[in-house]
């Protein structure tokens, strides 16, 4: 899957997540910069980007991300829609 | 040997001293040897090796998961339950004994079982957790499984945190251990620093604290008294205030011990007192505990087919936010349920972990009622006014919550509750403070002890205090630590005759 795409997908699902049409992630984005993604919303969004993409994180990976980047690499290694 | 006796200073002395003396390479064998002195010489070398068998079954499941992918989840799921297991018996036995009687006596049964009364390896509830977190981070491929079986010993076995933790996590501290430190000498003296620290909470304030709340959990010295009305609020303020003196305080003394040594071990606290909310001070409060029950409970629980099922249980009967909403209170719930039996298997530390969970939760709740209310109010929540007023407002919640913890039972905690609302606020002018265990000197250097430690709490919240006073000239600085040694000398409560109490967190 392309990357960029997968950026596209991933923006609507952390504007529905955290309910805010104007946030736009890359690569570089932590929890730091979305005042709402603490750790329990840290899980609604894995949940949801998982539905998004039909695929599963293990709890090492949702545990050990570190930025949108990381997740962006393991999803395209793992997407199956 | 307790961490503040005359025999554990002495002990640390020549701990440092051997370790220092020894090359650099075997400096881990030093922390193994002392670690095992401590322990043995703290219980017996029987619960040593119990300690060590469990440590041994950490190392065995988890090298076994790691060469048989196939089967790791169930060699994970047995290795993770026999360690709990043992916790549980070891440690809770009693719980089920109770429940066991109650039911028999309710079949009608006159047979009873008899208590075990087994004592348990020392720090048992601390080093499980630590060894189940190794386990499940090789079971979910964040660390490599350990090929030194010493090395996990001397992890989950360094004798500071044999007492009440931290609960580290094997990534944090296994390589700081394992590799010899030179000696630093700023490291070293923040190492002494805070271990003074730690000692001045534990014996100036925790010790005098504890007199009070003695007094009045346990009704006067004959246990004759009936405490009403403001006295059980001082009680309960007086509760919080000597758990926090005494498990930071102890945490204070583990962390500076460990840095004599050039180790760094993770913060138990920060600042929790300061905190608007109940959720925020538990992050703030026990935080390796906390980390650990949301890393290996919530997270867990949150991502299983369970959770799954029920979001869209919830998603199709309530929306989007019942969908979000509600998974995560179920979670809350298991976890604080956890952490309560974790304290002490009893109802009265179940019922503490659901009134914690009801305050949390309730928070989470009525917060769009609260948000919709000051706006109506037009309440500027920027305003230092305000913050102060949530940091009273969580303060008296979570004393109101752990008052249940010093009573003797449940029902006396409800009791104590129900003649909290007795109206009899002249005790607070008329001397009836200085009925309660502590003459007027005492209590005076309590309430100027108290005021030091919120002033220095202060300070903590911009950065490391020790740092700063570093940074002073050296007559200041030596000054400082000198006051706070002779504090120590001349109003701390040691010396023949007194036996200063455990550790409150030592027991869980």
């Amino acid at each position: 899957m392309i990357k960029n795409e997968i950026y596209e997908r991933l923006n609507k699902v952390f504007q529905d997540v955290f309910d805010d049409e104007s946030i736009v992630v890359n690569e570089n984005t932590t929890s730091a910069d979305i005042e709402e993604w603490d750790s329990l919303e840290h899980i609604n969004l894995v949940v949801a980007v998982e539905s998004e993409f039909g695929m599963k994180f293990t709890l090492g990976e949702t545990t050990s991300m570190k930025n949108v980047g990381e997740m962006v690499t393991i999803i395209a290694n793992r997407a199956t829609k | 040997m307790s961490i503040i006796s005359f025999w554990f200073f002495i002990f640390v002395g020549l701990m440092v001293a051997f370790y220092y003396v020894f090359p650099r390479r075997g400096r881990w064998f030093v922390l193994l040897i002392g670690s095992a002195f401590f322990i043995i010489a703290g219980s017996s070398w029987q619960l040593y090796l119990c300690f060590a068998a469990q440590v041994l079954l950490a190392y065995g499941g988890a090298r076994l998961l790691y060469r048989n992918k196939k089967q790791s989840k169930w060699i994970c799921r047995i290795t993770v339950g026999a360690e709990l297991a043992a916790l549980v018996i070891v440690k809770e036995n009693s719980f089920f004994i109770i429940n066991a009687n109650y039911l028999l006596s309710f079949l009608g049964k006159s047979e009873h079982l008899e208590y075990l009364n087994w004592v348990s390896p020392m720090a048992m509830s601390y080093y499980t957790l630590m060894l189940v977190s190794y386990v499940l981070d090789v079971h979910w491929g964040k660390i490599q499984p350990e090929k030194k079986p010493l090395r996990l010993l001397l992890y989950a076995g360094f004798f500071p945190q044999m007492v009440s933790g931290p609960i580290a996590r094997y990534e944090e501290t296994a390589d700081a251990l394992w590799q010899g430190h030179p000696f630093q000498y700023e490291t070293f003296c923040f190492g002494v620093q805070r271990f003074l620290w730690g000692v001045f909470k534990k014996l100036v304030l925790a010790e005098r604290l504890r007199i009070i709340v003695d007094t009045i959990y346990n009704g006067g010295s004959e246990g004759t008294w009936t405490p009403t009305g403001i006295y059980i609020w001082i009680g309960a303020i007086a509760y919080i205030l000597q758990l926090y003196a005494d498990f930071s305080g102890g945490m204070d003394i583990v962390l500076g011990t460990a840095q004599l040594f050039g180790v760094t071990l993770p913060e138990n606290f920060r600042t929790p007192f300061f905190s608007t909310s109940m959720s925020e001070l538990w992050r703030r409060w026990h935080i390796t505990l906390g980390v650990w029950l949301k890393d290996y409970i919530m997270y867990p629980f949150l991502m299983s087919s369970t959770a799954t099922k029920f979001r869209a249980f919830c998603q199709k009967h309530g929306g989007k936010k019942a969908a979000k909403a509600y998974p995560t209170y179920l979670g809350t719930l298991f976890v604080w349920l956890v952490c309560g039996f974790w304290h002490g298997g009893s109802y009265r530390w179940i019922f503490w972990g659901l009134a914690t969970f009801m305050v949390i939760v309730g928070g989470l709740m009525l917060k769009p009622i609260f948000d919709h209310l000051k706006k109506f109010l037009h309440v500027n929540t920027q305003a230092e006014s305000w913050t102060v007023l949530g940091q009273i407002r969580t303060f008296l919640l979570f004393a109101l919550v752990c008052s249940v913890q010093p009573a003797e039972s449940l029902l006396t905690a409800l009791n104590m509750w129900r003649n909290s609302f007795v109206y009899n606020p002249w005790i607070l002018v008329d001397g009836s403070l200085f009925q309660l265990g502590l003459d007027q000197p005492d209590f005076w250097v309590l309430v100027f002890g108290l005021i030091f430690m919120f002033i220095i709490s202060k300070y903590q919240q911009r950065g490391s205090v020790r740092a700063m006073i570093a940074k002073q000239n050296l007559a200041c600085r030596w000054i400082l630590w000198i006051a706070l040694f002779v504090a120590i000398l001349v109003f701390g409560m040691y010396g023949e005759g007194y036996n200063p109490a455990n550790f409150i967190y030592g027991g869980f």
